[in-house]
């Protein structure tokens, strides 16, 4: 059994065939982990001892009898901002109060440990070192970088990220897995160390948007789970091009022949699409970027008195950017958010059912690249600023065979997640897996 | 705006004091590198309050009944 191969629901049916156990399952997850960590850099920290304790007793309690469900004895990881009962809350190893959260976790991870998930550790964020999968000279993107990473390294079968401006789609799409940013609001915030609290959503990262709808349900006591139909008869797709006509940043030579090809797979599963231009884009991804640092730096001000030098430069700078917007900045922010989601909001009503786009211009960037992120919070950050649901999926390659992500956003997560599975269940781009390598040093 | 780059060494002096009035102990190259992120953040506000959004417009400003409070959030 491959890992990174593997999606939780194959890994479900062989529990469950008697295949394979949960201990059996984590423990395999633990040899990909002391192999490839080293290298890549998903966790920060894992829980080998504890883990593999209740395995056991995940073991146990499928030969009583006792299933819990779609995720008992599934391996998953857990970004570093998010508290899980086994460690503080640390992110850069730094900057958050040990005692925030000490021993106890929020609703999303408990609630997906009460499913019965096995939690292998915390996973890195774009502060720690990490390499891309695909390319070890390439970023993995951010900032649920090591959830994406260790996915698509066969180190977990699913994960939980955060997701304020596309920090779960953005290093989905760079490492080629599926990543899911529910609607604002939906999912409880309690136990996520927050940044952007009006924009700040926690959501599932695995290896398709069936174990995304999976984990989604779990956490948010959903059940979109029952509405992926595998086929889009009566849907209508917005297809926004501006995002990537526009980009700062040129668009990969595959891009357009990828996007198209992901469309023509909408189409023949029913779907139907329509040229549609996002109104406010660009102007919502800067509200986000902006906003973000204003709300992060009220959360932080008091804590950046106290312990300043605990935060990691880089990490400081994020927060204390938001000393330079004025009050009237902020308010001014949030009418081009009111203004930007009443005209969104009517888009939607007068008949679009999701709206498509590409996630990234082109590939990840190299590692040794200063601005990283340049011109990705255009594509992904629009739709935080309006709350909306979006997932990213993989469609295709760069010409240098980096892969590429569609970006699916819509008000709400049940027709996101259709979609995404709807184009899953008709194309292969998902389930492709890069060639893992231990030939270069370990990642510090 | 280009007048403001030339005068980074003001402004530094600016995002010093209010770093001062927040009581937070910033480095000077921190203050250094808010500065030239103020710089590009000023520009993207400008953005913000071009056309159409720098004008009131109809419903930018929760005008509707029962809107008025949730536009702060409330």
């Amino acid at each position: 059994m491959n890992l990174n191969q593997t999606t939780i629901i194959q890994a479900g049916e062989m529990l469950r065939t008697g295949e394979i156990t949960c201990v059996q399952l984590a423990t395999q997850a633990f040899e990909m982990i002391k192999t490839f960590n080293p290298i890549y850099g998903a966790y920060t920290q894992t829980f080998e001892s504890v883990a593999i304790q209740e395995a056991m007793a995940r073991d146990q309690e499928l030969r009583a009898g006792h299933d819990r469900g779609l995720l008992h004895g599934i391996p998953i990881g857990v970004k570093a901002n998010v508290a899980v009962r086994e460690t503080a809350t640390a992110v850069d190893g730094r900057w958050i109060d040990p005692s925030w959260y000490r021993g106890k976790e929020g609703t999303a991870v408990s609630r997906l440990r009460d499913a019965g998930a096995i939690i292998l550790g915390k996973t890195s964020t774009s502060d720690s070192p990490a390499r891309n999968p695909w390319n070890q000279e390439r970023w993995p993107g951010g900032s649920s970088t090591g959830s994406a990473i260790g996915l698509a390294a066969g180190m977990m079968l699913g994960a939980v990220g955060i997701d304020s401006g596309g920090s779960i789609r953005c290093p989905a799409a760079f490492c080629g897995i599926t990543g899911f940013k529910p609607a604002f609001g939906t999912v409880a915030m309690d136990g996520c160390e927050q940044v952007g609290i009006s924009y700040d959503c926690v959501g599932p990262m695995a290896r398709s948007a069936r174990d995304c709808a999976i984990m989604f349900d779990a956490i948010a006591e959903g059940n979109t789970l029952d509405v992926l139909t595998e086929d889009l008869a009566g849907v209508r797709i917005g297809v926004h091009r501006q995002t990537y006509l526009d980009s700062p940043v040129a668009a990969d030579p595959g891009l357009e022949d990828s996007f198209e090809e992901a469309l023509g797979v909408l189409r023949r599963a029913g779907a139907r699409t329509v040229e549609s231009e996002v109104p406010h884009a660009e102007a919502l991804s800067m509200a986000t970027m902006l906003a973000y640092t204003a709300e992060g730096y009220a959360l932080n001000r008091t804590a950046l008195q106290e312990r300043y030098f605990d935060y990691s430069p880089a990490v400081r700078a994020r927060l204390f950017n938001g000393i330079l917007l004025s009050a009237g900045d902020l308010v001014q922010i949030n009418r081009v958010r009111t203004i930007g989601k009443r005209d969104i909001d009517w888009l939607f009503a007068s008949g679009l059912d999701a709206v498509v786009e590409p996630t990234a211009p082109a590939g990840p960037k190299p590692l040794s690249d200063s601005r990283p992120l340049e011109g990705l919070p255009s594509f992904t950050a629009k739709w935080n600023a309006i709350g909306y649901s979006a997932a990213s999926v993989p469609m295709g390659f760069t010409h240098d065979r980096m892969p590429l992500g569609l970006q699916i956003a819509a008000p709400t997560e049940g027709i996101v997640l259709r979609v995404a599975d709807a184009l899953q269940q008709r194309s292969r781009w998902h389930l492709q897996t890069p060639e893992l390598s231990t030939a270069y040093q370990e990642i510090t | 705006m280009e007048k403001i780059s030339n005068e980074l060494a003001n402004l530094s002096e600016l995002v010093a004091l209010q770093f001062a009035l927040a009581r937070i102990p910033a480095t000077s190259e921190d203050i250094q590198r808010a500065s030239t992120a103020g710089i590009e953040m000023r520009e993207q506000m400008e953005v913000l309050y071009s056309e159409p959004y720098g004008r009131q417009v109809d419903g930018s400003c929760g005008e509707s009944a029962g809107q008025q409070w949730k536009f702060y959030g409330l």
